[in-house]
């Protein structure tokens, strides 16, 4: 693949069309929309502004360029897409034609263009043997080549021979720049896509050109390592091999692999990707541009984040408890082992990491085959999926390019959908002003409006900016769904579209099929369980179920036995206390997931399930957008798509799964969320709150080994006051003590976490387990607790 | 011939003091324009004056701020003072010997096309430049020419020195305002000329110091007295700097129009007894060589354009015949090389290659081809092919050695001790 894509379909091109042209109108006209010009004798007309470069390329001739890219800002840098042109105002009546940079210069009527002029290709000639002056020349161990325009162009452009007879600059090769990125310097022709795309698309700005002249490097700023979530796209901008992904280097080329599109399931905005197959072995992802979710651009978790296909931990094989420990067994054994155990009062947990169409199966096994509605996906903060369920109106993620004001309450983009704060940081400041409400500061990389509070104040607080909302043309909100029904009100009351990013990535597509206990799917009421009782050929139980909370607590009672569809309670629950009790208290529990998690490990059953990228179906995104996933790579042989796993289940209870889905007319209903949380009583130390943090969480990101440099160990964020007054600095072991237990973690100085809060980073072993305060103390580097 | 206007009385006076410029006419033409000359008034005189751009190209003052638009939006001045060719050192005098007229100047101009502010862009090596500008300003702030209504008017006015970091690329006029920004000083792609979105986006004029120099005089006098001060099309002064193989180098400001010969030979002294001129670097080691032949050219815009050379910023090096091309061009590479930006490929490449074969050819390791070589990357380089004019300067220079003395590169072709100079007695290295 050539970092530069082909030239799109000449939509805006086409032909001038001979004839009489309309009279103009009698008063100053506005310039008109679209210009004539001729490109290699032949006219064609573009809209008024379409740069030499782009105007090239739409009718299909071939320019060569570094520098230029259309997701960012011309630079005009490399001038190689040198091209002649002639026509006032470029060249005086009476002058020749001149050479000039195609990227640098709009098309005007009467524009004469010659792309493959002896003076146009005698520049281009000249400036691509300057371009490898300096060059390494060692394309046989990069892993650009092939693929290489910096090979390409000088193939098709450059000289032949060149005429360089001196020595070489010297640079840093293979020089780790943070946790996914290799740079070599010496292969860098200074374009300048990565400085600007990190100034202009992340705002990070850490990639920055050092020095002057042709010592000019490619750098962080200061030496640190490379910090920030967006890295991997330098990558595939970087037109050479100076920007390499550490994953993939001497991997492959680009002959070696199968592309195959798909959509990353690592989170919930379904950014769209193609996966480099080589043989069976994922070897990368490369961005696939969607306008509609990802904007183009893709996060490191996303494109990183396929080392657990192949991770060491992964389950190949169902576990059987026997004797207090888990020995494999054969999926028959473990299946009816699973069945036997469920088959009276069981409650099933999780579902938000299914596919729809096995969320849907799982829908139907939890009403004909375990006959109950006690089935919640809701197992961590977020407490529903689509904004459309609990009243509100929904937006979709490019709304945010076109919001006037956007709030966000107290959620974290960066964190939850990494790639839609790309979004925000582009217009923010610009079109869009922000505003940053809650304990922690979400919104780091442009100017916004910060309101810090309590979790329990953001009702009010919300309420307050009913004036600003009313006077915003077209405001959105961002919420993530931690609270409950008090917030949410508040949220309608403001009249805003609303966009929730999710916890779990699938957590929309398991909502509507109905994986909580109060709808069917399609958000049907229960009455109308008879409906689907008919097309799914048994009856459905219409009396409400409990949900996530209820469950837990009702283990050891009623719930006799739990069934957790890849979720784990013990690191997302809120109440870590309530959700350990409970898995110790219930008499029978079944986990499915794809790791021998902590819940799994205290199940009776344990079921290997085969993960995203491993199976085919379709992800439903953070605003309702259904996209097709495939099977890309098989997994580990003994393990199972969560939807055989349902069929197995259902077949060992003696029900029979419908593929189709019930077609119901009536209204949907709306979910019970909830009351929301109240305030944490004064008491000693500081009130704990726990955010979500990108590579923390997440069932497979815990288990990736590409993640390995990311992983460091648990951080606690305290404002600088507070690190002070505990005579705390920067990097410290804590002990952060709670009741009877306690965790180890290292000091962060925030300036974003308002004073008085401890903030942890959720999904991450222990965190769940602390109480609403704790006392922060020094740790003693002999002692090692949690 | 000498006409001090620039520099009338700076060796005799501290003209860095307030009072001392006051005691000699000082800020009189300010006040003079605020109480009595509307801005277009001012504007207007500067018009009649003629007065070109000191800077190097040459554009008619007037035409810059004559292309401003009205739109509302915040104006801003540039006073460039990034004087960093070799053998130019006129503005780093004007700006440590007469700060004040520099200031008042820009308060003029400032006035002429309300400007929102003024920055003086001072070069990073201007440390002691600085500091007097610095201490000027603050003392015309203290005495009530700059800040809020100045002299009693309705005229507001601020004024901010900036230290550059050290960089030949930010006298270049968009440069200049990338790093005023903050920025890394890489010059950007033109249109938009800073006129229509320069500094912050917002339109700006960029003159040299002493462009602005000369508004004070011109407001004081009138447009009409400086336009009858040398050539019709190139009227006033210009202080040319003059340096190398002369007997008294230093800075002299003539009227426009007097003969480079009696700059050479009167004012700086001549060359040195029994040695004759080879060649002048003018323009700052910026255009083409001028021979001994054009000696009797007349120093204004148009005259030097004729002999397909540049008054530039009047930077003359003069060069004898101890003076080898090859050293002489080598010395030009090692600067355009050291000072490329880096930004576009032709400049950055294309010095480092020129610069290493001079270095060879210079240090007895020529080769055969060298010098056809050279003439390639000239051809590489220049022909507008580079991001901004700098490109082009860094070739110049070069191609009219390489065409003048084209017999002295090939004999450096050969390598060994340099050829040119060998003969001669005194080793001039």
């Amino acid at each position: 693949m050539s970092s530069n894509p082909p030239a799109q379909s000449p939509a805006g091109a086409r032909p001038a069309v001979d004839g009489p042209r309309p009279a103009a109108p009698a008063v100053s006209p506005p310039p008109p929309a679209t210009v004539t010009c001729t490109i290699d004798g032949k006219p064609y007309t573009f809209p008024r502004g379409t740069l030499i470069v782009n105007a090239v390329r739409q009718v299909g001739h071939p320019i060569p360029y570094y520098c230029y890219h259309q997701k960012l800002a011309p630079v005009g840098a490399c001038r190689v897409c040198m091209v002649s042109v002639l026509g006032a105002p470029l060249t005086r009546p009476g002058m020749g034609p001149i050479v000039t940079t195609g990227c640098t210069t709009p098309v005007f009527e009467g524009l004469e263009i010659e792309t493959m002029s002896e003076a146009a290709k005698l520049a281009r000639k000249q400036v691509l043997q300057f371009l490898l002056i300096n060059h390494p020349l060692d394309c046989p161990v990069c892993d650009k080549g092939g693929e290489c325009d910096l090979q390409d162009f000088t193939l098709g452009y450059g000289p032949g021979v060149s005429e360089f007879a001196e020595r070489k600059i010297l640079r840093r090769k293979a020089d780790d720049l943070g946790p996914f990125l290799v740079l070599d310097q010496e292969r860098c022709i200074l374009c300048q896509r990565c400085v600007r795309y990190e100034n202009e698309v992340t705002g990070e700005q850490n990639l920055v050109l050092k020095e002057r002249g042709d010592r000019t490097v490619i750098d962080t700023g200061r030496g640190e390592p490379y910090s920030g979530y967006f890295s991997g796209n330098n990558t595939e901008l970087c037109p050479v091999g100076a920007l390499t992904s550490r994953t993939y280097r001497f991997k492959a080329r680009p002959w070696d692999v199968r592309p195959v599109a798909t959509v990353c399931q690592g989170c919930a905005v379904g950014c769209n990707a193609t996966v480099n197959l080589r043989g069976d072995r994922i070897v990368r992802l490369l961005l696939r541009d969607n306008p509609q979710t990802d904007g183009g651009w893709l996060c490191d978790r996303g494109r990183y984040g396929f080392g657990h296909t192949t991770a060491p931990a992964r389950l190949d094989r169902p576990l059987i408890k026997r004797n207090g420990e888990l020995v494999a067994a054969s999926w028959e054994d473990a299946v009816s082992a699973a069945a036997a155990g469920l088959r009276q009062g069981a409650a099933v947990l999780g579902g938000g990491r299914l596919t729809d169409e096995e969320a849907l199966l799982l829908s139907q096994l939890v009403r004909v085959g375990l006959k109950t509605n006690d089935v919640d996906w809701r197992v961590g903060y977020q407490t529903f999926a689509a904004p459309e369920a609990v009243g509100m109106q929904g937006a979709q993620i490019g709304d945010i390019d076109g919001a006037d004001l956007v709030l966000l309450c107290d959620t974290s983009l960066l964190e939850e959908a990494p790639v839609v704060e790309i979004r925000l940081r582009r217009s923010a400041g610009r079109n869009t002003s922000v505003i940053d409400l809650g304990p922690v500061r979400n919104f780091r990389h442009g100017p916004s409006r910060r309101i810090a509070c309590a979790p329990e104040d953001l009702p009010a607080r919300i309420a307050a900016l009913t004036p600003d909302f009313q006077a915003a043309k077209s405001p959105l909100i961002v919420w993530d769904g931690r609270g409950g029904e008090a917030l949410a009100e508040a949220i309608r009351g403001l009249g805003a579209r609303v966009l929730v990013p999710a916890e779990f990535n699938n957590a929309r597509g398991a909502e509507i099929a109905g994986l909580v206990p109060d709808a069917l799917p399609g958000y049907h009421r229960l009455d109308e369980a008879a409906v689907f009782s008919k097309a799914w050929g048994a009856a459905v139980p219409s009396a409400t179920g409990r949900h996530t909370q209820a469950i837990l607590a009702a283990t050891g009672g009623d719930v006799q036995a739990l069934y957790l569809v890849g979720a784990n309670p013990l690191r997302t629950f809120p109440d870590g206390a309530l959700a350990a009790a409970a898995l110790d208290r219930v008499g029978f529990l079944v986990v499915q997931d794809l790791f021998l998690t902590e819940a799994a490990h205290r199940a009776d059953v344990v079921l290997p399930a085969l993960g995203p990228l491993e199976k085919e179906g379709h992800v439903t995104n953070m605003s309702g957008v259904r996209q097709a996933v495939r099977r890309i790579v098989s997994g580990p042989s003994g393990a199972k798509a969560d939807g055989e796993i349902f069929r197995l289940l259902a077949a060992a209870l003696g029900a029979t799964l419908a593929d189709v889905p019930a077609e119901v007319a009536s209204e949907p209903v709306r979910l019970r969320l909830p009351a929301g949380s109240a305030s944490t009583p004064p008491g000693e130390g500081l009130r704990l709150i726990v955010r979500p943090a990108l590579f923390a969480g997440g069932g497979t990101a815990a288990h990736d080994p590409n993640f390995d440099p990311v992983r460091g160990g648990t951080v606690v964020r305290l404002h600088p006051e507070d690190a002070a007054e505990l005579q705390l600095a920067e990097g410290d072991a804590v002990h952060l003590q709670s009741g009877g237990t306690a965790l180890r973690a290292v000091v962060s100085k925030d300036g974003g976490v308002a004073r008085g809060y401890a903030v942890l980073a959720a999904h991450v072993a222990g965190v769940q387990g602390l109480g609403p305060r704790v006392r922060v103390a020094p740790a003693r580097a002999e002692v090692t607790v949690g | 011939m000498i006409r001090r206007i620039l520099t009338e009385g700076i060796d005799e006076f501290d003209m860095t003091r307030l009072d001392v410029y006051r005691s000699r006419g000082g800020y009189q033409a300010l006040a003079k324009a605020l109480r009595t000359m509307s801005p277009d008034d001012v504007a207007d005189e500067v018009k009649t004056s003629g007065l070109r751009g000191r800077g190097g190209a040459g554009v008619a003052a007037s035409f810059k701020w004559s292309t401003l638009p009205a739109d509302g939006r915040p104006r801003y001045l540039i006073l460039n003072g990034d004087e960093s060719e070799p053998g130019s050192f006129s503005g780093r005098m004007l700006i440590q010997k007469n700060p004040h007229m520099i200031i008042e100047g820009a308060l003029l101009s400032a006035y002429a096309c309300r400007m929102a502010r003024v920055f003086i862009y001072l070069r990073g090596e201007f440390y002691e430049g600085a500091e007097i500008m610095r201490r000027a300003v603050e003392e015309a702030r203290a005495a009530g020419f700059i800040g809020e209504r100045i002299l009693g008017t309705d005229f507001s006015q601020e004024v901010v020195v900036h230290r550059g970091a050290g960089a030949y690329i930010c006298g270049e006029e968009t440069a200049i305002m990338e790093s005023l920004e903050g920025k890394r000083g890489h010059p950007r792609t033109k249109p938009p000329f800073p006129t229509a979105a320069g500094l912050y986006g917002m339109p700006t004029v960029i003159n040299n110091v002493e462009t602005i120099a000369n508004v004070a005089p011109i407001v004081a006098n009138g447009g009409a007295w400086f336009a009858a001060i040398g050539p019709e099309k190139s009227p006033g002064t210009k202080v040319c700097s003059v340096s190398g193989r002369v007997r008294r180098p230093g800075n002299y400001e003539i009227e426009m129009g007097t003969p480079l010969r009696e700059l050479i030979e009167e004012h700086a002294g001549g060359l040195e007894p029994g040695h004759e001129l080879k060649f002048i670097l003018p323009a700052g080691a910026s255009s083409a060589l001028i021979q001994p032949k054009n000696l009797d050219v007349s120093l204004d815009y148009d005259s030097l354009g004729a002999i397909r050379s540049m008054l530039g910023s009047a930077g003359m090096l003069v060069c004898d015949e101890r003076d080898c091309a090859v050293h002489v061009a080598y010395l030009g590479a090692r600067f355009y090389h050291h000072e490329s930006c880096g930004k576009c490929t032709p400049c950055r490449e294309g010095t480092g290659w020129t610069e290493r074969v001079l270095h060879r050819m210079e240090h007895g390791l020529g080769r055969s081809g060298d010098t056809r070589r050279l003439e390639e990357l000239c051809r590489g380089i220049g022909g507008r092919k580079c991001l901004c004019l700098l490109g082009d300067f860094s070739v110049t220079y070069l191609q009219s050695a390489l065409a003048n003395f084209h017999d002295e590169f090939e004999a450096h072709e050969h390598g060994g001790p340099c050829p040119v100079t060998a003969a001669l007695e005194v080793s001039v290295r």
